[in-house]
């Protein structure tokens, strides 16, 4: 990591003006499913941090994990440049197709738009943490049952969708399903297959 | 050197016996009576478990140690001369280890997006901040976006030293004027089709470590080895020092062939900084330069008589793909046209080029061709089916047509009048079809290793971008072994491993499938050969099934596990050949979908409801992928059909929409039920009958839902995407 990057004097890049504050509304609009605006804006203390490196110390799957990055990293990246969990996909980076999607504080976020020193002190799960003990989750059992997956990039972030869908219906319908993975994209059309998965995991979660 | 096997092939109903000629060290092909255990039943994907936690490493999640990030400046305009390029401001940020300028002083950059700049640098934060800080003086130059633009006499030249018009060669070369001037009935129409983009969800790029004069890349790619060549070239060193690595890949789809510029910028920076460097494209750059299907204008003229015999068809195409070419379509398919006539037009324009996308040429070509049919059809007063039906010389397709119109209820859901349904939302349904082509290439090898402890492993350096390869080779081999497919590892997508395809044209798992088969057997052979005396048996008499050794048919008390201890201190190793393709029941594979839509003429906004995808793939090794497969090029072909256009502003030459707000590809609403149907062919061609599938359940589709559109609303939509207002001002003209 290196020290204090030399800033030219003209780029505004503190807290207050940023690419992904900006982004915030864009994300939320495109994602339906991502409750992402209203978390990001919770932090309420102005805290002046940066540019350089700071230290963020996050609740990663039931682990504290301390991490030393620029005030600009944005979750995602610290997640997978940072932290090795990389379980947690970079698709588009604008919040509009769900690949980096984690649970904070058991909501759905699209992680590439919250900066990582705004998950401090929040319960952050991420792929990785639902098969913990070794165990495959029921929805992730579902998943290959019955194929709801090929190239397997959004995969990750689908399970995660499909994780804070389950937790707050405990029986959606086939339009809740669609609604609530509205905000991840699969290129390789797997969706149908999605939907069988979520209705067998959910009966098995009750 | 060959020897002579009878075989049955055909479908339910149809099966014949045919003699083929087979390889010596091959094995005798299945035919139609086949008796397979696992094959051909629903297997879950092997690389499931991974791919579901998040283990599954892909190219975008390797960082060796020691690596950087690495960035691409591109060019923000259509085109432009770059007058000047000054790196300094950047290679002074702190953090950043190597620039390297793609583009020098006088060099033309010829679309938005095009390379002129890498950067290296510690953090991506870092390489992303460096970007901004080099400066480039361009001279803005003219630009041309699309056809009708760039074909205009006095046009600017996206190339220098030729002209943007490319006549391709005349095909069909029959006189269709003659023939269709003959018909009583003639019908001309020209259909359009917007460019899309591949936008696989891992974007390209490469994580480049030169040791000395060795090359390790780590690449998402369909091209394992066509990168290793790439690579070599790039790094100047023999393809021997390189190796190329590509274990999981997140979506090719056609546009994943080579190394790409980011492939030379990787390794300009690596060699510059000394470190390995990761070079991902974002999502602005895979829309800019990460591939796309070239448009198409088509006309057709052709005509027909009261009966459905066309006299003759000619289509004349046109196309943009971008700086590239291959903007041709597919045209007439296995249909009986009479006089057929076709000219192609490439027209290049100030844009990334066209790669390789899911059938190249042919969504694009089957939208056309089989929209242009139903206009055939409906002039001679013909139900489209029967229509088809009498100018199919496909007996494949003939079977195929009956099975969908059963499966869909063709008679129930086809509107005999168009926007008959009471209130603004009007159902309507259309069909459409597919060919292709392959049963897999010869030259390649499969690995099986068996380990004392029983752990059975398959090898091929190929890749599997998603398709299911490797789940199709432990089911061919765990065939043979008598085991579950899980019970086998499958590696692939490493060039140490034996020789594989580049997965194009449908054929990577025809051309593996048989090789691991050969394999598979060789290696239960020499397992059998160590239990002959143990078990008191002759050669013959002993199989392996269901985990132990069977003898005369009966199950022994052997287990494979314990078959396996015979090898003592060995490793059994064998290969398996793939051999070449030998005679079989037909040269190409049959698709049929009908599709049922939803219109509402108030706002114009389509849905797709329903598609019946009834699909030949020769023999389906995995059924449960099958489905996936043929669900998936369905739902690429509904996106395709409904809501994908890349946009380029006309005057700058600038991408609207690089992103995934505004390129809308489809999402969990846009989702038909699908009813995924295996039409099983014994095919022979190859020892287990398999043909390619990846690429044509997404061919049809598109035709079939613009014919659904035109079924719904009485008028067609001769332009895809076929987006609201383009349905609204359909319905316009119509009133009018």
């Amino acid at each position: 990591m290196p020290k204090k990057p030399n800033r030219p004097k003209n780029l505004k890049l503190g807290p207050e003006v940023s690419r992904r504050g900006f982004l915030r509304g864009l994300g939320a609009a495109a994602g339906a499913a991502a409750v992402g605006a209203p978390l990001l804006g919770a932090r309420q203390e102005s805290r002046v941090q940066g540019p350089g490196p700071v230290k963020v110390a996050l609740q990663i799957n039931g682990a504290r994990r301390e991490v030393e990055i620029e005030p600009r990293v944005t979750l995602l990246n610290a997640l997978r440049n940072h932290l090795d969990l990389t379980g947690t996909k970079k698709i588009c980076d604008r919040g509009s197709c769900g690949g980096c999607m984690v649970l904070v504080d058991g909501a759905a976020v699209n992680s590439c738009l919250m900066l990582a020193i705004d998950a401090e002190g929040r319960k952050i799960e991420t792929i990785e943490g639902l098969s913990a003990d070794g165990k495959l989750h029921p929805i992730q059992e579902e998943f290959c049952a019955h194929d709801a997956l090929q190239c397997g990039f959004c995969t990750p972030g689908m399970v995660m969708a499909c994780k804070a869908l389950l937790d707050r219906k405990k029986e959606p319908t086939l339009d809740e399903i669609r609604e609530g993975i509205s905000g991840n994209i699969c290129r390789c059309g797997t969706y149908n297959k999605i939907f069988d998965a979520v209705r067998a995991a959910a009966p098995r979660l009750k | 050197m060959s020897r002579k096997v009878r075989t049955k092939v055909g479908f339910a109903g149809k099966v014949e016996e045919i003699e083929v000629t087979v390889a010596d060290n091959d094995p005798d092909p299945w035919g139609a009576d086949a008796k397979l255990s696992v094959v051909g039943t629903r297997v879950p994907r092997v690389d499931g478990p991974i791919k579901v936690t998040g283990k599954a490493k892909y190219t975008y999640d390797v960082a060796p140690k020691g690596m950087l990030h690495g960035a691409i400046l591109r060019s923000p305009h259509g085109a432009a001369v770059v007058n000047s390029i000054d790196t300094s401001a950047a290679e002074k940020l702190e953090g950043v280890v190597a620039v390297h300028a793609a583009k020098k002083a006088g060099a033309r950059v010829l679309f938005h997006g095009d390379e002129v700049a890498g950067v290296a640098a510690e953090t991506e934060e870092i390489a992303q901040e460096a970007l901004t800080l080099i400066k480039v003086d361009y001279e803005v130059k003219p630009c041309v976006t699309t056809v009708e633009a760039a074909s205009k006499k006095d046009a600017p030249r996206v190339f220098e030293n030729r002209p943007n018009v490319q006549p391709g060669r005349a095909r069909g070369g029959a006189d269709a004027d003659g023939a269709i001037e003959k018909a009583p009935l003639i019908v001309e129409a020209t259909y359009t089709t917007e460019v899309q983009t591949h936008s696989s969800l891992e974007t390209h790029g490469c994580v480049v470590q030169i040791d000395g004069g060795s090359v390790t890349a780590w690449a998402s790619t369909q091209a394992t080895f066509g990168c290793r060549q790439g690579f070599a070239g790039a790094a100047k060193v023999e393809q021997g020092n390189v190796r190329v690595i590509s274990e999981h890949v997140g979506g090719g789809f056609g546009s994943k062939f080579d190394i790409g510029r980011e492939g030379h910028i990787a390794v300009e920076l690596t060699r510059k900084a000394g470190r390995p460097v990761k070079v991902m494209l974002d999502r602005k750059g895979e829309h800019l330069h990460g591939g796309n299907r070239p448009s198409s204008i088509q006309a057709f003229k052709g005509g027909v008589d009261k009966e459905g015999k066309i006299f003759g068809i000619k289509v004349a195409t046109s196309g943009t793909g971008g700086i590239g070419g291959g903007a041709g379509s597919a045209h007439p398919g296995f249909y009986t046209v009479g006089a057929w006539e076709k000219s192609e037009t490439n027209v290049i324009t100030n844009a990334g080029e066209a790669r390789a996308f899911r059938a190249p040429g042919h969504p694009q070509g089957f939208f056309g061709m089989e929209s242009f049919l139903d206009e055939l059809a409906e002039k001679a007063g013909i139900d489209p089916l029967e229509f088809r039906k009498k100018n199919c010389r496909s007996k494949v397709h003939l079977a195929e047509f009956d099975l969908a119109a059963e499966k869909f209820n063709w008679k129930e859901r086809r509107r005999a009048k168009s926007g008959s349904d009471a209130g603004p939302k009007k159902r309507g349904a259309g069909m459409a079809s597919s060919v292709w082509y392959n049963a897999g290439g010869q030259g390649f090898k499969v690995d099986v290793v068996v380990s004392p402890d029983g752990t059975v492993e398959v090898r091929n350096g190929a890749q599997d971008i998603g398709t299911g390869t490797r789940t199709v080779l432990a089911v061919l081999v765990a065939e043979e072994l008598g085991l579950k497919p899980d019970q086998i590892v499958v590696k692939m997508g490493d060039t140490i491993l034996p020789p594989g395809p580049n997965s194009g044209g449908s054929t990577t798992a025809a051309s593996l499938g048989p090789a691991a088969r050969a394999a598979g057997l060789k290696a239960k052979k020499e397992l059998l050969e160590r239990a002959v005396r143990d078990l008191k048996a002759k050669p013959g008499d002993l199989d392996l099934k269901d985990g132990v050794v069977v003898k005369s048919g009966s199950p022994t008390t052997m287990t494979f596990k314990k078959l396996c201890q015979a090898l003592g201190t060995e490793t059994l190793h064998v290969t398996g050949d793939r051999e070449k393709n030998y005679a079989g029941y037909s040269e190409t594979v049959a698709g049929v979908q009908m599709a049922e839509v939803e219109v509402d003429v108030e706002t114009g906004q389509v849905r797709c409801l329903r598609v019946v995808a009834i699909q030949d793939a020769g023999r389906v090794v995995d059924r449960l992928t099958f489905e996936s497969q043929v669900s998936g090029g369905v739902i690429q072909g509904v996106s395709y059909a409904l809501f994908e256009e890349r946009r380029l502003d006309p005057n700058l030459g600038v991408m609207v929409n690089p992103d995934f707000l505004n390129y809308k590809v489809a999402g969990s609403k846009d989702c038909p039920e699908i009813i995924a149907i295996a039409f099983d062919v014994a095919n022979a061609k190859n020892n287990v009958g398999m043909m390619g599938l990846g690429e044509p359940p997404t061919i049809p589709t598109a035709g079939a839902i613009a014919n659904a559109v035109a079924n719904a609303i009485g008028v067609r939509v001769r332009s895809l995407p076929i987006t609201p207002d383009k349905v609204l001002a359909a319905l316009e003209a119509k009133k009018s």
